[in-house]
């Protein structure tokens, strides 16, 4: 799931497009922080297995 | 900027909100809480039939205009607090008695908001409708292309409104929608005593915008529909019993078709507070290792889920159910109380 997003979000953001960090985060609350800092938007993902 | 999100503890149910019964789900959205799109969404036929990357590429490009818009005039969260999955009361307090459980999973947010509203007497049976999908006001939405509208159905709120095939919605209520959850969103806040949307779409050149009027009772689904959700355990009147469908191969040995509903009872409740259940059910006469054929004279239950959801929503405490079991090569048949 990762790689594909990952892959998904090149693909679908092109070339000169306002890119996101694909460094995946795992801490939300931390992230959030960073997204307000860097004033970019927040792409979450809730995955859950069971 | 990407999070992976797989576990709810510390997560902001009152910031994160999406349909936590789900796997998987998606939120885009700004750092200081409002969420401008959603993805994600399944129905009983499968957990992915309404899932595509093309869509989800879509949302990630278009959704990229949502925030640039919204960064132009941002509007302030007021008066939204902060609650955890950890911090409702009865989700603590049983973390007090097993404090090992390390994963909080999504759809324990569900069941520990509806625990906590029926503690508390603000739960009603209306109360279980979740995150309706489009299909309850009429309207079949394009897995690959979310906002364009398929399919109409005859007489229904989305035809009264005169939304027809190939539409391409715009917004719900004045936001931008995108996403069949997007949709599904406004149609989570509507209640089930009925209200109107407005819906603006665009058909040809043109933009229009209609009332989409839901009736009282709309939000309701059928065992079927409902029958995947996690949330339904929590239901009652419960069986007091449950087990696994049989695989083709053990139907075949019994004789039954392989699509035949067929069910080996592999537990009779005897734990918490459903304990009384799995008693009534072993007092009838219900066995570990019966296989269920048929309960209330319904044998076309495509699983034990939708036998166990069906049970919730149709059977009356106070009532008998029959149910027709298989045991030691010959059927039985079993009278079983409904317990409330």
């Amino acid at each position: 799931m990762k790689r594909a997003l990952a892959a998904l979000l090149l693909g679908a953001l092109g070339a000169g497009a306002e890119e996101p960090d694909f460094l995946w985060r795992a801490d939300l609350d931390a992230a959030r922080e960073e997204a307000r800092t860097a004033g970019k938007p927040l792409l979450v993902v809730f995955r859950c297995e069971r | 900027m990407c999070v992976r999100v797989t576990n709810m503890k510390g997560v902001d149910l009152n910031t994160f909100v999406f349909d936590w019964d789900l796997t998987f789900a998606v939120l885009l959205m700004n750092a200081d809480g409002t969420v401008y799109h959603r993805y994600g969404g399944r129905d009983h036929e499968s957990a992915d039939g309404r899932l595509s990357m093309e869509a989800l590429t879509r949302l990630v490009r278009e959704g990229l205009e949502t925030d640039r818009e919204y960064r132009k005039a941002p509007k302030a969260r007021e008066g939204v607090q902060k609650q955890a999955i950890e911090e409702i009361p009865v989700f603590a307090e049983r973390l007090k008695k097993n404090p090992n459980v390390e994963c909080f999973h999504c759809h324990m947010a569900t069941e520990a908001r509806r625990e906590q509203a029926q503690k508390d007497g603000r739960w009603t049976p209306d109360d279980r409708w979740l995150w309706p999908l489009p299909d309850k006001a009429g309207l079949r939405l394009d897995p690959q292309e979310p906002t364009r509208v398929t399919e109409v159905a005859k007489d229904s709120p989305a035809a009264k409104a005169g939304l027809q095939k190939d539409d391409r919605l715009v917004s719900v209520n004045g936001t931008r929608v995108r996403t069949e959850p997007d949709v599904q969103w406004f149609l989570h806040d509507t209640p089930p005593a009925g209200g109107s949307l407005e819906v603006a779409f665009i058909r040809g050149t043109g933009k229009r915008t209609v009332t989409l009027a839901l009736a009282s009772g709309w939000k309701a689904a059928t065992p079927l529909e409902y029958s995947w959700r996690p949330a339904m355990w929590l239901l009652r009147p419960d069986p007091g019993f449950g087990g696994d469908d049989l695989d083709a191969a053990e139907k075949q040995k019994l004789g039954l078709r392989a699509d035949a509903f067929a069910v080996r009872v592999n537990y009779l409740i005897d734990w918490g507070d459903r304990a009384e259940t799995g008693r009534n059910a072993r007092k009838a006469g219900v066995r570990k290792g019966d296989i269920l054929l048929s309960a209330g004279g319904v044998s076309d239950f495509h699983d034990h889920k939708h036998f166990q959801t069906w049970f919730r929503f149709t059977r009356e405490p106070g009532k008998d159910v029959e149910l027709k079991l298989w045991r030691d090569g010959k059927e039985i048949l079993v009278s079983l109380p409904v317990l409330p």
